[in-house]
């Protein structure tokens, strides 16, 4: 039987006992604005938050995170450093406030001019800028000093969340010993020889040193972690166990892929409202009788979508039998508008969209549709039921959960997963097409062969992923970190 | 700029002047350690009783850096 939320629990008290969860992460799982007092969601989460707030609601305990200049200051102090306790969720939220100039260095600085481009190893060269850097440590000490504030007096779980806090399981340490830190790191870890051009990498390193326990998605990205420290810090690594000694201190690397809720995306795809809404989501986009490859992604360049969406154009021009019977449709917010690079993409991608359309479109069939904006899961699934194919071409990627969100979606078993050979989930997900992002007239082919193959063979491959994913949920990856502490 | 301060980690001195890593370098050879290796989160104070360096003299050598930093 595949892990679930009372398992989970059950762990969780068996092993820590009434020792209060505290998640840290830089945003909360939703974005809150205030109407007449009560706090309402504005923004739906990303699908690695989504995925925590399970972890969460199975669990319970204390979020904090940051407003990252979304609640003002005003919001936060009148409402109390716990914003949000309803008994819809069963656990609180603890907003630190940020002012925008502290988001601009901490987040779009350090954060995502910074480490972002670095660990994945990114054609943007990451800028590594002192003001960003004082900053992020500013910022990463301002998350500690609340931590500590809600943990300190007793033997808490610290649990940080990603590569914007990298400083803080160390400050927390340094301060209270006996409290349990680990952190999970959602993104690549780079060779040494590209993390090593970070100017501050040492202290990134010390930092992360801090943790009793801290998870990468890869076994690739740990050895890269444990080389990176006994390059730079000089400490003790054993390759073996995955264990580093620092500061008389032992910290635990692991590699555990992050997963998604299963049984939620299950449910929400078999609800009799959520034909409906595909049929619906048919008829607005005259998608009738079309067949549909779908992108979901935020619109970042690490994504691959500039190669995806000249995929498909080499598509219609090598199958033009397909014209006027398939559309490609583009979904995913446009994200850190404030850093140049990401309105140049998204400048980038209007312009291959008004190409392709007018190269290929007519009065009645548009090729590739866009939508620049943020779904919320239960559309999700509604566009992944329309999805014939989904593409997945990133460049680098962590992990990449809309692989495991579209599968789940598929309650049928049918369509095709596209996967880029350079996602985490691909180590995963098996059965998938594999693609190379840079090779976009394989994945041209690979659109045609993935709509063609037989419908035995789809079904094949996708209740393998479908069974993997159904096993290695969210439960069974919460589960498998916190038991190692 | 805000003085260096006892309390300050060795982390944040940078942070008030960049020059400061060059100091924590000089004395590296009194501490037997790489000081930006393995005492960044330590307080300035802490890292003096721990490595028997001579606090005054490490803050006034950080002080000069600072000076000189912000003189150009």
């Amino acid at each position: 039987m595949p892990w679930n939320k009372e398992e989970l629990k059950k762990l969780y008290q068996d092993k820590f006992g009434d020792q209060k969860l505290i998640m840290v992460s830089n945003r909360a799982p939703y974005a809150y604005s205030y109407q007449n007092g009560t706090a309402r969601i504005t923004r739906p989460a990303s699908g690695m938050a989504l995925s925590l707030h399970t972890v969460m609601q199975a669990i319970g305990g204390t979020w904090i995170a940051s407003n990252c200049g979304e609640l003002d200051q005003w919001d936060i102090s009148c409402h109390g450093a716990v914003l949000l306790r309803s008994p819809k969720y069963k656990y609180t939220t603890r907003q630190i406030y940020l002012s925008t100039e502290e988001a601009h260095g901490y987040y779009y600085g350090f954060a995502n001019q910074g480490l972002w481009p670095l660990c994945l190893a990114s054609p943007i060269s990451p800028q590594f800028i002192q003001s960003n850097w004082y900053c992020y440590l500013n910022v990463n000490r301002k998350f500690a000093d609340t931590i500590l504030d809600e943990a300190s007096d007793k033997n808490n779980i610290i649990f940080i969340q990603d590569y914007h806090l990298a400083l803080v399981p160390q400050l927390v340490k340094k301060a209270v010993p006996h409290l349990t830190v680990c952190q999970f790191w959602h993104i690549p870890w780079p060779s040494y020889e590209v993390f090593r051009t970070c100017p501050w990498g040492r202290e990134i390193l010390a930092g992360l040193l801090g943790n009793d326990l801290l998870g990468f998605h890869l076994h690739s990205y740990c050895q890269n972690f444990l080389h990176a420290v006994e390059q730079t810090l000089g400490a003790i690594v054993d390759y073996e166990k995955f264990t580093i000694s620092y500061l008389g201190k032992v910290t635990r690397v692991t590699a555990s892929p992050l997963s998604i809720d299963f049984e939620r995306f299950e449910s929400l795809a078999k609800a009799c409202h959520m034909e409906n809404r595909a049929t619906e989501l048919r008829n607005n986009l005259s998608l009738q009788g079309i067949q549909v490859g779908l992108g979901v992604d935020r619109i970042d360049y690490t994504k691959g979508i500039p190669e995806r969406l000249e995929a498909v154009n080499i598509f219609f021009q090598k199958y033009p039998q397909y014209l006027e019977r398939f559309s490609f449709l583009q979904l995913g917010p446009i994200s850190r508008i404030q850093i140049p690079e990401y309105k140049n993409l998204s400048n980038i991608i209007d312009s291959l969209v008004e190409t392709i359309n007018q190269k290929y479109g007519t009065i009645k069939w548009k090729p590739v549709i866009l939508f620049k904006s943020c779904f919320f899961q239960e559309e999700l699934v509604a566009f992944y039921q329309l999805a014939d194919v989904m593409v997945i071409s990133s460049l680098n990627d962590g992990m990449n959960l809309v692989s495991n969100e579209y599968v789940t979606s598929r309650n049928e078993g049918s369509g095709a997963l596209l996967l880029s050979i350079f996602t985490g989930a691909t180590h995963e997900l098996t059965w998938a097409y594999k693609i190379n992002p840079n090779d976009t007239e394989e994945i041209a082919d690979i659109i045609y062969l993935a709509l063609n193959d037989p419908p035995a063979e789809k079904l094949s491959r996708m209740l393998a992923m479908r069974s993997w994913i159904k096993e290695h949920n969210i439960y069974y990856w919460a589960a498998q970190f916190l038991d190692l502490l | 700029m805000d003085q260096i301060n006892p309390d300050m980690t060795v982390l944040e001195v940078p942070c008030q002047n960049r020059q400061a890593e060059h100091i924590f370098r000089k004395y590296d050879a009194a501490a037997g350690v790489c000081l930006c290796c393995q005492a960044l989160f330590d307080s300035v104070a802490d890292l003096s009783r721990k490595y028997g360096l001579e606090l005054e003299k490490l803050l006034a050598d950080l002080e000069t850096a600072a000076a000189s930093r912000s003189d150009r």
